[in-house]
């Protein structure tokens, strides 16, 4: 290409005849010079705007009330809040003293924390302590939910109510789905979903649901439902320009993926996202998206940079305080180790894990922590330390009194009674541990041990 | 829906049609005081009423009387956003859109839609409330230009006259036609320009 046709730039009357007989996609200067490129562009811009009827449109908007009354309503709504929520943190400190256990009863024998502003203040809490203290966070959302249902629609402006009841209801399905109760997760997001449809604008917080609906219906293997929410979520976000929530349904649709064992074309989403992500203030989000490509890398067998990625997921995440999501990654890591054959090793973090995981209510997932750790001791003969597991195990599902948790025992039972007979093998365990895995979904679920 | 006033507070002088000048306003700035929530959402009013009342009447062909109440929906949903909001221009113009189709879907059950409802904007573009205040400030910069440029302008871009069409409509020659079409795109273009570095 000839230099000089990039250094010297064009004229304007040169670049609007180019754009006017449709040569600028042909011209060799063009694309070499960004200066002469972005003005044709802005040429191009207000040509295509001139050809648009409205911008020729000089009529006056005349409305019929003025900013004047538009400000004043909304500065009173905006102080009414202000003020519900300041009354709210005082409450708040009083309602959520203590163990979770109390905080149902606490509020019955006080009508006048019934407000706005504790619903909201219980929904923004109740998304921190999901990281932290998984229970706790249904607990909070069954209060705020409980709060929301009986305020007044009538006393609040336009369609607040519906709006903070949608806001409870779906931070509630969160919370249900992160300690694995999945079907009342599902009945909650049905709810969030049917009071922001009575809303006006209601675009944005349906989008949000559309992303906890993704999550949650997911373990139910409705797969193709779930890929739909959301991407519908992700397109809503993008229009809104939400670069931390279009990534958060990117990650949901990337959890599609992997559901359908799609490595490769997860890594190509996940790898685009953190390219997107490693110049954003949203760290926990970041986060996420390296955690997502430590679990694509790690099923595609690139195990070093599946670790690495993990690593940074965890640290960033610890900045936070976020202990499930640190919990969650760290198990992936013990895993892999296992895998590629640091067996002590792994056994060693699992029995750590489990211990955690249990401090964090999420009982099934200790569980399958521990049917893993007992299958790499079978795997060594180590019979009595997996009888130990067993009853360990068997410990916890009878203290955490969940739904599933008798038929939980009678499975892990099984192994235990096989394991002191010393005939408990890799298979038997893997068996229970995916009836484990299932039972949250499925608390119905008989166990069925697997043909001699 | 909060009550409204039935006073009109926002009729604007009408357009003037000879050529003026921009100027970016000098006042002096004082220390701003410690916002408040009801100042930051005032400030933000302030800053996107006339887009979010161009998106909605002009794109939406919501009757102007209707518009100021649809605005004071956006911002109170905003008000109720317990997110942080990235890029509060699309989403403000993003919820007015949304607002806009439910107030003709609500009334698309007692009288008929208007015939272009499915052509005004489409939703699934990206960069939609960047799109919309460019062609409002392009609307804008019409009214700086004399009449013979903004006549010119109307018959090559808007009723995709050749330029011996707008020869022969002027009544000049094919050239000087030529000439002045890319004479008044070049200057609705400086205006644009002017009006969006003063806005900045």
């Amino acid at each position: 290409m000839d230099t000089s046709m990039i250094e010297r730039h064009y004229e304007d009357e040169v670049l609007i005849s180019l754009l006017e007989s449709n040569r600028a996609a042909s011209d060799q200067h063009l694309p070499a010079c960004d200066s002469c490129n972005s003005k044709v562009e802005s040429f191009r811009m207000i040509a295509d705007a001139l050809a648009d009827q409205d911008v020729w449109d000089d009529r006056e908007i005349r409305t019929q009330s003025g900013p004047a009354t538009t400000i004043a309503n909304l500065r009173a709504f905006a102080d009414r809040m202000s003020d519900e929520d300041t009354r709210a943190e005082t409450f708040l400190q009083e309602l959520l003293a203590g163990s979770r256990e109390e905080w149902m009863p606490r509020l019955h024998a006080h009508p006048e924390w019934w407000t706005a502003g504790v619903v909201r203040k219980l929904v923004d809490r109740s998304y921190t302590a999901v990281m932290a203290m998984p229970p706790d966070a249904v607990e909070m959302t069954s209060v705020a939910t409980a709060i929301a249902g009986e305020l007044d629609p009538d006393d609040h402006p336009s369609d607040t109510i519906l709006r903070l009841r949608g806001s409870a209801w779906r931070a509630k399905a969160y919370a249900l789905y992160y300690v694995g109760l999945f079907s009342a997760a599902e009945k909650a997001v049905a709810v969030a979903e049917c009071q922001f449809s009575e809303c006006a604008i209601n675009e944005y917080e349906l989008a949000r649901v559309g992303i906890v609906k993704a999550l949650v219906l997911r373990p139910f293997d409705r797969i193709s439902e779930a890929t739909d929410a959301a991407m519908s979520s992700a397109a809503t976000f993008e229009r809104y320009g939400d670069v931390e929530k279009t990534v958060s349904a990117k990650l949901a649709e990337v959890h599609m993926l992997f559901s359908r064992s799609q490595y490769a074309k997860a890594e190509q989403i996940l790898l685009s996202l953190e390219e997107q992500m490693s110049t954003s203030v949203h760290a926990g989000t970041h986060a996420r998206v390296l955690a997502n490509l430590g679990e694509a890398c790690r099923n595609l067998g690139k195990f070093e940079a599946s670790i690495q990625y993990y690593d940074c997921a965890s640290a960033l995440l610890d900045d936070f305080g976020a202990r499930t999501e640190t919990v969650r990654i760290r198990w992936s890591v013990a895993i892999m180790l296992a895998e590629v054959g640091k067996v002590a090793e792994a056994c060693e973090r699992l029995r750590d894990l489990r211990r955690e995981m249990v401090y964090l209510g999420m009982t099934s997932e200790a569980a399958v922590a521990s049917l893993e750790v007992a299958e790499l001791l079978l795997a060594q003969n180590h019979y009595e330390q997996v009888v130990e597991i067993c009853r360990d195990t068997m410990q916890t599902f009878e203290l955490a009194g969940l739904s599933y948790s008798s038929r939980a025992l009678t499975a892990i039972a099984y192994i235990r009674e096989a394991a002191s007979q010393r005939r408990a093998d890799h298979k038997l365990v893997e068996n229970v541990r995916e009836y484990i895995r299932e039972l949250p979904r499925q608390p119905n679920l008989l166990f069925a041990p697997p043909p001699a | 829906m909060l009550e409204q006033n039935t006073s009109d507070v926002t009729s604007k002088s009408a357009r003037p049609r000879t050529e003026k000048t921009v100027r970016a306003a000098t006042a002096p700035v004082a220390p701003p005081p410690p916002s408040t929530a009801a100042d930051d959402v005032e400030a933000l009013y302030i800053e996107h009423r006339n887009l979010l009342l161009y998106v909605a009447c002009r794109k939406f062909r919501i009757p102007d009387s209707d518009a100021e109440n649809l605005i004071q929906e956006v911002f109170l949903s905003f008000l109720q956003n317990s997110n942080k909001i990235d890029n509060v221009r699309a989403w403000l113009v993003a919820a007015m859109c949304n607002a806009s189709r439910h107030y003709w879907r609500a009334q698309g059950r007692i009288e008929s839609l208007p015939d272009d409802i499915n052509d005004q904007s489409d939703p699934g573009s990206h960069g939609l409330a960047d799109q919309f205040a460019m062609r409002m400030t392009v609307r804008q910069a019409l009214d700086y230009l004399q009449p013979r440029c903004r006549e010119t302008l109307w018959l090559h871009y808007f009723e995709g006259r050749s330029a011996g069409d707008v020869a022969r409509e002027l009544e000049t020659t094919n050239r000087y036609a030529e000439k002045l079409i890319h004479n008044c795109l070049k200057r609705v273009r400086e205006i644009y320009l002017s009006i969006t570095a003063v806005a900045k």
